[in-house]
């Protein structure tokens, strides 16, 4: 009894070596070092190639959605008779909807008679019939994101019936183009990322020369200019009058204010770059040595000062200094009209949060305007009532952003203010009320 | 103690005129050299010639920029550093800037001091005086290196 001409064996055989092929194919991708590392087209030549000879399918192509989903765009398309490789056909999902939502809900769909078949006759008449496809077998291919593509597999030639096992290594291929793109999305994200930090980086070295240059070079005219103004009082003084005296008084007073502005601005800047470190910080002794230096450069000053003890905060103590600088130098300039001046710092516990604070009992401002208030060159007092360069409160700001906090004042005009700063993003809440990410 | 002077490395005129000037005012009457960019404060310091060198008394002070045309002033800095003749000679950095940088630079390339001018004339004169007050009048200076 002859058994090799049995139909049944003949079809095992052949299914078997079919799945040797196929096995042998995903083996051979799988280890192909360009998988890992080429570039996108490269590596989906070489998958339709290898995919359409495993098959024996005439036409095998791998398709993208566009990022609103309106559209599909081949990346690749290739044709086994004639070797060639293809690509941007575009096709609208609008046109054939029954296959777009066969596609959402199926692993592959093996149309055996494409024209007839309901999830893809729509493509009948405009593109099956004029190059002469009789069967379809396509396979979503899907992102983390959700569908992002299709693979497909278009027949010429009498109409076929796609095995399972062809429909198994065609859902396998469909996996491995996701992988594929998934790679190369991972890729073109990076390489956006290592361009960012590099022109952030370039405009940081730029920002560094720029502030080299103004250290430099703007501070040196100011010198001669008040150098020159206080020789000319010393050697030509006698052959001025008072008011000439004067003038030259505020030519002087001009070029130093300059040089502190521009100091201001340097350090403004510097907090920007600055690395912030993270230390314990006891903001009560730093404030009481601000304060000191603040009694120092102005003795005649009575100022009930009030510094809670054991403020401590986990921070950058140079900035963090400065922060305090800014702030009591601040409340010591606004209480210099009152009478009994009383400047407090301490910290308070709002809803778990611990908030710092530097009250005084001074001139206070207009609320309508506390938007101003910590930007730079903003001032709502005139120098006239109050110096300043009103870059203070911007440095103060940016400080304690870089410290993930946030700062705020409150005021009453005449009555004082009170400047309020955090130096931590606020904690979430132990147990919230709507869970953000439900247990599924 | 024989004085080598003050080496002033300076590019601008009107400010090195404002420090002769200032150094006089705080009674100092010792000699004061005048390099104009790095380049003319190191042939100045190392010379040409072992001759020449030994010939040229090293300087009691060096007052340096660091802004300089030519060479800049931390790489003048260095380089006195790298010569015997003048790894020890007292280098006070007198310039514009206070950034963290060129404090930490001037620094670790051997700097004695960093002083920063002030602006206000009169703070300058000032800081000048003490300058002078402590590295001319009270300072001992480095024993001279035998010439190699």
């Amino acid at each position: 009894m002859e058994t090799a001409t049995d139909p049944r064996l003949e079809a095992l055989r052949a299914t078997t070596e079919r799945l040797a092929k196929q096995q042998a194919a995903l083996v051979t991708l799988t280890r192909d070092r360009a998988l890992q590392s080429g570039d996108l087209q490269e590596v989906l030549r070489h998958m339709t190639e290898v995919d359409a000879h495993t098959l024996g399918v005439e036409r095998v192509s791998v398709w993208r959605y566009s990022p609103d989903g309106s559209a599909i765009r081949a990346l690749e398309l290739f044709e086994l008779s004639r070797g060639r490789h293809s690509s941007g056909t575009e096709l609208l999902t609008r046109d054939y909807p029954s296959y777009f939502r066969a596609l959402a809900r199926m692993d592959v769909i093996p149309a055996d008679d494409a024209c007839t078949d309901s999830r893809t006759c729509e493509f009948a008449a405009g593109y099956l019939r004029p190059l002469g496809i009789t069967s379809m077998m396509d396979a979503p291919v899907h992102l983390r994101s959700g569908l992002a593509g299709v693979l497909c597999h278009e027949h010429v030639g009498p109409a076929r019936r796609w095995a399972p096992d062809e429909q198994n290594f065609a859902v396998a291929m469909a996996n491995l183009v996701s992988l594929v793109i998934e790679q190369d999305d991972h890729r073109r994200t990076d390489e956006k990322l290592r361009r960012a930090s590099a022109a952030a980086e370039s405009a940081n070295r730029e920002l560094e020369a720029f502030s080299y240059s103004v250290s430099h070079d703007l501070r040196a005219p100011l010198q001669t200019m008040d150098g020159f103004g206080e020789l000319l009082l010393e050697d030509c003084g006698g052959r001025l009058d008072e008011r000439g005296k004067t003038y030259i008084g505020h030519i002087r007073e001009g070029a130093q204010r300059m040089a502190l502005l521009i100091d201001r601005l340097l350090e403004l800047s510097r907090v920007g770059r600055a690395e912030v470190a993270r230390v314990e910080v006891d903001l009560s002794a730093i404030a009481r040595g601000v304060l000191d230096e603040l009694r120092a450069a102005d003795p005649r000053r009575v100022v009930e000062a009030v510094v809670r003890d054991g403020v401590a905060a986990r921070g950058d103590p140079v900035l963090l200094k400065l922060v305090l600088r800014n702030l009591l130098g601040n409340a010591w300039k606004f209480t210099g009209k009152k009478a009994t001046a009383r400047i407090e710092f301490g910290v308070e516990d709002a809803a778990g949060e611990r908030v710092f604070f530097v009250r005084d009992n001074g001139a206070g401002f207009d609320m309508a305007y506390a938007d101003k208030l910590f930007r730079p060159f903003q001032r709502l007092h005139g120098d006239e009532e109050f110096a300043g360069t009103g870059v203070g409160l911007a440095t103060v700001l940016r400080i304690v952003h870089r410290h993930g906090g946030r700062v705020w004042a409150e005021a009453v005009p005449d009555r004082g203010a009170t400047l309020r700063f955090t130096l931590a993003p606020p904690a979430p809440p132990a147990h919230p009320a709507h869970p953000a990410h439900p247990e599924r | 103690m024989t004085s080598g002077g003050v080496l002033l490395v300076e590019d601008k005129p009107l400010e090195a005129e404002l420090f002769l000037r200032a150094f006089r005012k705080a009674g100092f009457s010792d000699e004061v050299s005048l390099a104009r960019d790095g380049a003319e404060a190191l042939s100045r310091l190392l010379g040409g010639s072992a001759a020449a060198a030994a010939a040229d008394p090293v300087p009691a002070l060096v007052l340096l920029d660091l802004k300089l045309p030519k060479v800049e002033g931390l790489e003048v800095l260095r380089r006195l550093r790298a010569e015997t003749r003048t790894a020890r000679v007292p280098v006070v950095v007198l310039t514009a800037s206070n950034r963290e940088e060129d404090l930490r630079q001037s620094y670790s390339l051997g700097a004695n001091g960093y002083v920063r001018k002030p602006v206000d004339y009169v703070q300058y004169t000032e800081a000048v005086r003490r300058i002078g007050e402590f590295w001319i009048r009270t300072n001992e200076p480095p024993p001279r290196e035998p010439s190699a």
